[in-house]
């Protein structure tokens, strides 16, 4: 039976054997699965071959889960990154974001549809994104990008638009929204690549605001600027906002404006991504199992004398 | 100017130093100011130069004659030359110190207010002076309960958030700790689940084919059909490795449960719920529910080393205990930064004492910061990772049980704790301190060490408390 279809390959990435093999069992029907208890042969594993999705655990000894998926994203950016914790401080949540640029926060105890469907889901991406690099492998001349990509800063707060301007570089406008309604109006009629935005304006929530933004425009990337630290909060803007950054109010300057780059940056691989998203082929062969199968069955109650 | 002195003074006419005598005394008849005790004496240039009371006059006039013969004379020979004065620009403070203690007892003359350039002003009442005392007193009283008060319910407050920070800290450990187990006792109960599915299916397929074979009722096309079912589902399922796998499954999960069991009965343990508050206690079990709950920050991190000799039961408050040691590890644990962390952890009996040693190899205690640790709010932590009060509790807490905490500390090396607890319960510790010595040599095996060089000298807490020595590693 030759093998039309190639699995994507997981990699699974905890000290507790027991979790390794538990989701492995869930996905090895979909997945060719890895699995390791090292941090350091799990970046060793990514840099060898093409893993599509990683899941770690983040308290681990030696490494932390956020060390392994910034190590894994530096030798294999396209490897989609998922951090499973049983518990995890809030710094561990803004480096998930910020060093490991996760595609999912995920809490133990899981529900196995949910993962099912957050693996499915990074796997399809992964492969988007291995397709989208191997084609800029094959035309080196890369289509330089409009480099007036737009910023958008969705915050009352004129020391946080102070810190943006002096952040955005010269060649991108700056658009200033106060509200959610000037925010859409801007990203209907402008071309905007970046948000920076914060959570809380006053009493007003804009976490439905910037999850929302992100389903009608999936290029947009976002961060968020803000002081409030709310674990439960920041996880919800990861996994419905793919949020790109979280940086801290009052925010430093020189540590925004490499934010506001790597945000930029972000979104011109976004743009260079075909649109079509199609979905991973996970289907079975369906060529006949046995041939011949009455014959055999029939023949062998024949010589049992039961016929 | 609105001094409060204002309210004391009493604007009454003085009286002219060259007034007679029997004029004077009129003028003490003609009223006006029954309050007064006595009337001031001023110069041409109205300042004060003495007084006169009534006290002095009559004690004048109960001689015979004394009217008739001096009535003439000039008030100036009869006064109070050395009358109390204060000026009206004087602090309160101060005039109510000049009256209270210039004034003579028994008290039969008034005092003098003057302005600020020196005029007189008018009187005061030294039982006017006394009330304004006794008013300032009763509002300065109120003042002290309420800050009283206000120390209490802050210290109080800041017990509790103490508290709720070192449960907030077991939560997070304890959660971590179950959360992993759950998640997979979770998983493998679904695909258990979903696995039973596939069973269920293959065995109504089995079913019917061996149906339709014993009652040679079904014809080959059926049978074919059934068998191409039955081959279809086996290429999604394979019974022997996959109820293997499912076997595999049912015996993580049950090792899960068990080890969520295990914690839930520490922390049980560790809080004694169940038990009654003070007990006689086996110390080595409550080593090792501190150990459990702490496990959090120890693992990974530590090698724990046990060098358990057998003690005897002792009469204690467990859950304060166990308080005391998981506040001790998870020091430990922060104070341990490099990879090869280890706790050595001991017990051994001292004489009447049941003693438990904590033993690592961290950073140690930089020696400006060991004579002050048992202080209640002292703490290196950055704002929010400590209040301060733990070791300040534990502290409190063997004390309280008639032992005592001892540490020797070096920087760079490491820290040991000894805690000692009276195997009779604290009426038997009378003899405590006949042990130093031992502890000291114990501490610093070797001759160079600064063992007990501080402790003289430390106030707050009794001899011999903190010790200093080089920790063996």
């Amino acid at each position: 039976m030759s093998e039309l279809f190639t699995k994507p390959t997981l990699l699974l990435v905890d000290d507790e054997a027991r979790i390794t093999r538990s989701l492995k069992m869930l996905f090895r029907g979909e997945f060719d699965v890895l699995t390791t208890d090292s941090g350091h042969e799990a970046i060793e594993m990514a840099r060898q071959q093409t893993i599509s999705v990683v899941i770690s655990d983040q308290r681990m000894p030696i490494m932390s889960g956020v060390e392994v998926l910034r190590g894994i994203r530096e030798v294999s950016p396209n490897t989609m990154r998922l951090l499973l914790t049983g518990y995890a401080d809030l710094a561990a949540v803004i480096g998930s974001v910020n060093e490991g640029e996760i595609f999912r926060f995920l809490q133990k105890p899981w529900d196995a549809e949910q993962i099912r469907a957050d693996v499915r889901a990074a796997a399809q991406v992964a492969e988007l994104s291995f397709a989208a690099a191997s084609r800029q492998d094959l035309q080196p001349a890369l289509p330089t990008v409009k480099a007036c990509t737009g910023i958008l800063l969705l915050d009352r707060d004129p020391l946080a638009h102070e810190l943006v301007r002096r952040a955005t570089p010269p060649s991108n406008p700056l658009f200033w929204a106060r509200d959610l309604d000037e925010a859409m109006a801007l990203l209907d009629q402008q071309d905007i690549g970046v948000m920076v935005a914060d959570v809380m304006d006053g009493q007003a929530s804009h976490v439905g605001a910037i999850k929302a933004l992100k389903q009608t425009h999936p290029d947009l990337v976002t961060i968020v600027l803000t002081q409030l630290r709310d674990y439960e909060l920041l996880v919800e803007l990861i996994n419905q906002g793919q949020v790109f950054r979280f940086h801290p109010k009052p925010g430093h300057v020189g540590t925004f404006t490499k934010n506001m780059q790597s945000a930029l940056d972000y979104h011109q691989i976004l743009q260079l991504q075909p649109e079509t998203r199609k979905r991973h082929a996970v289907a079975k062969s369906t060529k006949p199992l046995l041939t011949g199968l009455s014959d055999r069955v029939m023949g062998y109650f024949r010589r049992m004398g039961v016929n | 100017m609105s001094s409060p002195l204002r309210a004391l003074l009493e604007p009454v006419l003085p009286l002219s130093a060259d007034l007679a005598l029997s004029d004077v005394t009129d003028r003490f008849q003609q009223g006006g100011f029954e309050r007064m005790l006595s009337l001031a004496v001023v110069d041409e240039a109205n300042k004060p130069v003495g007084l006169i009371s009534r006290h002095a006059l009559m004690e004048l006039l109960l001689n015979k004659y004394s009217r008739d013969l001096f009535g003439k004379r000039p008030i100036r020979f009869f006064m109070n030359a050395m009358p109390v004065i204060v000026s009206l620009s004087d602090a309160t403070t101060e005039v109510i110190s000049t009256v209270t203690s210039q004034i003579r007892i028994p008290i039969v003359e008034d005092f003098i207010f003057t302005e600020i350039d020196g005029t007189y002003a008018g009187m005061g009442s030294v039982a006017d002076v006394l009330k304004m005392v006794e008013q300032r007193l009763g509002q300065r009283n109120q003042a002290l309960a309420k800050a009283n008060q206000e120390i209490k319910a802050s210290q109080a407050h800041l017990i509790q958030s103490e508290k709720m920070a070192a449960l907030g800290q077991m939560v997070a450990g304890v959660a971590h700790e179950i959360n992993t187990p759950l998640g997979y006792v979770g998983n493998n109960v679904q695909m258990a689940q979903e696995m039973l599915v596939q069973i269920q299916v293959l065995l109504q397929e089995y079913e019917q084919l061996f149906d339709g074979l014993v009652n040679q009722t079904a014809e080959p096309q059926e049978i074919e059909a059934r068998i191409q079912s039955i081959a279809s589902i086996r290429e999604d399922f394979d019974v022997v490795s996959d109820l293997a796998d499912l076997s595999e499954l049912f015996q993580d999960t049950r090792f899960g449960l068990k080890q969520i069991g295990e914690i839930v009965q520490s922390l049980k343990n560790f809080a004694r719920v169940d038990r009654a508050a003070s007990d006689r206690v086996n110390l080595i079990e409550n080593i090792e529910t501190a150990l459990t709950v702490g496990q959090h920050h120890l693992k990974n991190k530590v090698t724990i080393e046990k060098r358990f000799e057998p003690l005897p039961d002792v009469p204690c408050a467990p859950s304060q205990i166990n308080q005391v040691l998981l506040n001790i590890f998870t020091n430990a644990a922060h104070a341990i930064t490099h990879e090869w962390g280890r706790l050595l952890i001991r017990t051994y009996v001292r004489g009447e004492f049941a003693c438990i040693s904590i033993e690592d190899n961290g950073s140690g205690i930089p020696e400006e910061h060991v004579a002050r640790i048992f202080e209640p709010f002292y703490t290196t932590k950055k704002v929010g990772e400590g209040t301060g009060l733990g070791l300040s509790i534990s502290y409190r807490i063997i004390r309280d049980h008639g032992g005592d905490i001892r540490l020797a500390t070096k920087a760079g090396v490491g820290t040991r704790f000894e805690i000692s607890l009276p195997i009779n319960g604290p009426a038997a510790s009378n003899d405590h301190d006949e042990t130093t010595d031992g502890i000291a040599g114990a501490m610093a095996p070797d001759a160079q060490t600064t063992a007990g060089m501080h402790s003289p000298h430390h106030d707050d807490f009794p001899e011999n408390t903190i010790m200093i020595g080089s920790v063996q590693a």
